[in-house]
């Protein structure tokens, strides 16, 4: 079941996650309708050749790799295109959850900015966190760990995030029903 | 870094779901691109919709608000 695309115009390729089957297709853009395996498709599991209902993803063309939102691993997975395995950034690489700086509990997306700092929208934990480049502890920028209601700077269950050009974040608060703006000062 | 208070740019502020062009009902997904504008997945109204920046409520892109819209779309693919 496909669950969310990205694009690489600069490749005239889409990705699409295909999270029941625990894998990322990539296709072209044009020609040809056939789909190429990029990342797991060996069953779901947390061997370091399989993903874990993975749900979003950010296409890092500096590092020709896919930064995977691996949601039933816990964690967040580095895939370099053409690769057999990945590599952890962020969480517990043997697929715990967890609430602290270090983990994360069922994360449903990831994005990066310009300078490579990572951010996700850790579903569970009803927040997003933030990691410099490079560091895998955590802060959290929005929302309140283990805290949900509706309130402006609290969220109920994060589901996707992206930045815009200016770096303001915009979150889908899934179960409050409203995208929310946060304005980069 | 950035603000930690947010404004509501689509939905409603209090979390009620709804069905208008101001609403979402469980929402997943989204883009922004280089102008600011906003494509949301408005999974629960099987409807994309999208926000011009600046502007209070979002305009059917996809979908035709028909809960099985998806699967239809799906099966005829």
């Amino acid at each position: 079941m496909p669950h969310s695309i990205e694009c690489d115009f600069n490749s005239h390729t889409l990705y699409v996650t295909d999270r029941s089957n625990h894998r990322i297709m990539s296709y072209p853009l044009i020609g040809n309708v056939l789909g190429t395996l990029i990342a797991g498709g060996n069953g779901g599991g947390l061997n370091r050749n399989q993903l874990s209902l993975p749900v979003a993803f950010h296409i890092d063309s500096l590092s020709n790799s896919l930064i995977i939102a691996n949601t039933g691993g816990h964690n967040i997975l580095r895939w370099v295109i053409g690769a057999s395995n990945w590599t952890l950034i962020v969480g517990n690489s043997s697929g715990f959850p967890g609430n602290t700086s270090t983990e994360l509990q069922s994360p449903t997306d990831v994005t990066l900015d310009p300078m490579g700092n990572i951010y996700v929208s850790d579903y569970n934990n009803h927040r997003i966190q933030f990691f410099l480049r490079d560091q895998s502890i955590g802060k959290t920028i929005v929302g309140i760990t283990s805290i949900s209601d509706n309130s402006s700077t609290v969220l109920n269950r994060p589901i996707s995030l992206k930045l815009d050009n200016q770096l303001n974040l915009y979150i889908v608060d899934h179960y409050n029903n409203r995208v929310q703006k946060f304005v980069r000062y | 870094m950035g603000s930690t208070n947010g404004s509501t740019i689509l939905g409603q502020a209090n979390g009620i779901s709804g069905s208008n062009l101001s609403d979402l009902s469980e929402p997943t997904g989204i883009q922004v691109d280089l102008n600011g504008n906003v494509y949301v997945v408005d999974k629960n109204n099987s409807r994309i919709l999208f926000l011009e920046k600046g502007t209070l409520s979002g305009r059917i892109i996809a979908g035709n608000g028909k809960i099985n819209f998806f699967q239809e779309f799906k099966k005829s693919l």
